[in-house]
């Protein structure tokens, strides 16, 4: 439909020897096509996508590929090294390290993504009422975060650890995403407030609340896609992040525990046979650090594309 | 003052959920089951915990003399009023009785020579490695540094630890090289001199300033790409200034201004941020009494540590303020 135009355009533009310009496209298929071509940063999502695949098809590839369970202990091959029937080797009680691995990649993954989506939720509600509606509101939300980051979270998640509040315990993959979760959306909520306080000052906002809209519709319907730029940006950020924390407690032992494999808990589990096997030490680090790397690398492309003023 | 209620508020919480755990607490029970009932009730008076909740909470903040002051001495029921928080009295483990705030300050020392040395370590190198990025930008030097700073926020630090162990302990000793210390701060027996710390603070400083470095060098070359393209450096090369004068005299100076606040900004972790890097090296800190606390199940240690932590963050965050102020007479505080 726009064909008459788009050409006048064009032969108008020719001639002042600049490029055609393209046909409009919405800002998130704009946003697409910036990160489609950033290749460092889809190289990275690529990375982490496969690693979240062979997560998810653990208990295939522990069936068909590795043919062991993780847990299964064969005395006999105590600290294997690097062989045929062992990529990886083995630990200590002759568990095959790479199934291992490879099982602890659901649970970082479902505490990464876990802990992020409800931080998400707790963050941008908390940051769209207190900037939609300001004042003692405001103040009060606002002071609630003062005391969420003033508190600092190592001693909080000790604390946490030791007393058990509401039952949540802190090794189980799915109460410790919701104690991560508690004590880690202050900042999100800081981000989307300061940008619901500059969309609110919009005038479609007026318009909307002229023709009698409600403060939940507004601020759910008209205020939260406008604030979706930046909720999105924080939570691919927010990823690698939550995975180094969470790895970080499973290795002090405040985290998921033995015998569920993860990451973090292996490397607890290796400080103890320095002398037996190095490739204890090193492989689940690397898995923690390549992980990491890939979310935080995505997490940049992800920014950029949605926000390139930020570069 | 807005961070006197946040510091209440946090004193609440943190009390109530120790609170939720502790109430029905029995020193000794774990020890000997067959307690008798009149020997649970002098044991629990003798830590205060026959007394209310809201009593307690008053008695652990040193105010519960308020009580009695208000003429309402019969509430007391001979309770008895001991100092608390305010005095910087921060209670008594619950597991052997010994006094909380001697043994954090015992152990203060320890945590701030390494978070003090890392932080040295990672301001002296991340100066020159921001300054060369800057300069080279572009170069095949500066965009190794920067698949360095990426990997150095990526990589867990306790791993970065146990690999330096692997290497400098456990692989220089089978390689009959002179192997570092990597437990504690110094050898159990006739150590202590100057040269045995060092020796043991070098891993542990080491590993925990790459994280620092990771950050502080990439502020560091931003800051200064931004500054050398101002007027002022111009006009000092103009002025027929040598290049090294420019960059090192003129440049720098307003480049490290965002660096300096990053390391006030970096004052609460001072006393939370090595708390993992102590529990892999078996440094004497205070991270490692959390965890040691922890594993006891000495929930008292635990909640001050909290508070005690929490203070430390409200007053560095205060500091911090002061000092960006101080540094940037633009920024005022109302």
């Amino acid at each position: 439909m726009t064909t008459t135009t788009t050409s006048l355009d064009t032969t108008a533009l020719a001639r002042d020897g600049r490029r055609p310009t393209p046909p409009p496209k919405s800002y998130w298929a704009e946003s697409w096509d910036r990160l489609r071509h950033n290749r460092f940063g889809m190289a990275a999502g690529a990375v982490i996508l496969s690693f979240g695949l062979v997560g998810l098809c653990a208990p295939l590839i522990s069936t068909y590929l590795t043919h062991y369970d993780p847990n299964r202990q064969v005395l006999l091959d105590q600290f294997d090294g690097v062989s045929a029937r062992h990529l990886l080797g083995t630990d200590e009680l002759g568990r095959d390290t790479l199934t291992r691995l490879i099982y602890g990649a659901r649970v970082s993954y479902l505490i990464g993504f876990l802990t992020v989506g409800l931080s998400l939720t707790i963050g941008s509600t908390v940051g769209i009422v207190a900037g939609f509606y300001g004042g003692l509101v405001d103040r009060v939300l606002g002071r609630a975060v003062d005391m969420l980051l003033a508190v600092p979270t190592f001693y909080l998640l000790v604390l946490i650890a030791a007393t058990h509040p509401f039952g949540l315990t802190t090794n189980q993959p799915v109460p410790l995403a919701v104690v991560l979760a508690l004590l880690g959306w202050g900042g999100t909520s800081r981000l989307v407030r300061g940008e619901v306080l500059s969309v609110k000052q919009r005038d479609f906002i007026l318009a909307t609340r002229s023709v009698g809209a409600t403060g939940l519709r507004l601020m759910f319907r008209h205020i939260l896609p406008n604030v979706a730029a930046v909720m999105i940006i924080v939570a691919s950020l927010g990823v690698g992040g939550v995975i180094l924390a969470e790895a970080g407690l499973d290795f002090i032992g405040l985290g998921i525990v033995p015998p569920t494999p993860t990451w973090g808990n292996m490397l607890n589990n290796a400080q103890s046979y320095f002398y037996h096997s190095t490739l204890l030490v090193l492989a689940p680090g690397l898995m923690i650090f390549v992980a990491v790397l890939g979310f935080n690398l995505f997490g940049n492309a992800i920014r950029d594309a949605l926000d390139p003023r930020l570069r | 003052m807005d961070s006197l209620p946040v510091l209440l508020g946090v004193s609440v919480i943190t009390f109530a959920l120790v609170q939720a755990t502790i109430g029905s607490y029995v020193p000794g029970l774990e020890l000997n089951r067959d307690l008798k009932p009149e020997d649970i009730v002098r044991l629990r008076h003798a830590i205060g915990l026959d007394q209310p909740w809201w009593f307690q909470y008053l008695n652990w903040l040193g105010v519960a003399w308020i009580v009695k002051t208000a003429g309402l001495g019969g509430l007391l029921g001979g309770y008895s009023v001991n100092t608390g928080l305010l005095e910087g009295d921060l209670g008594r483990s619950i597991i052997d009785g010994t006094s909380i705030t001697s043994n954090i300050l015992a152990r203060l020392g320890y945590t701030l020579e390494l978070t003090l040395t890392a932080i040295c370590i990672g301001v002296l190198i991340a100066i020159p490695l921001g300054v060369v990025g800057a300069l080279r930008r572009g170069s095949v030097v500066d965009q190794a540094f920067t698949v360095a700073s990426s990997a150095g926020i990526a990589v867990p630090a306790f791993w970065t630890g146990l690999v330096t162990i692997l290497l400098f302990a456990v692989l220089f000793h089978e390689w009959n090289l002179p192997a570092l210390p990597t437990g504690g701060a110094e050898s159990p027996l006739g150590g202590g001199d100057p040269l045995d710390r060092l020796a043991h603070l070098a891993l542990p400083a080491t590993v925990l300033s790459f994280g620092y470095l990771a950050i502080w060098s990439r502020y560091v070359r931003s800051g200064m790409l931004e500054v050398l393209g101002q007027d002022y450096v111009r006009t000092a090369r103009a002025k027929g200034m040598t290049d090294r004068r420019v960059v090192y005299v003129h440049a720098l100076r307003n480049a490290i201004v965002p660096l300096v606040t990053l390391i006030g900004l970096e004052l609460p972790g001072l006393f939370s941020g090595s708390a993992i890097i102590e529990i892999v090296f078996s440094w004497p800190g205070l991270g490692r009494y959390a965890l040691s606390a922890v594993q006891a199940h000495d929930i008292t240690v635990v909640l001050a540590l909290t508070v005690f932590g929490s203070s430390l963050v409200v007053i560095g965050n205060l500091l911090a303020d002061v000092l960006y102020a101080v540094l940037d007479p633009r920024i005022r505080y109302a």
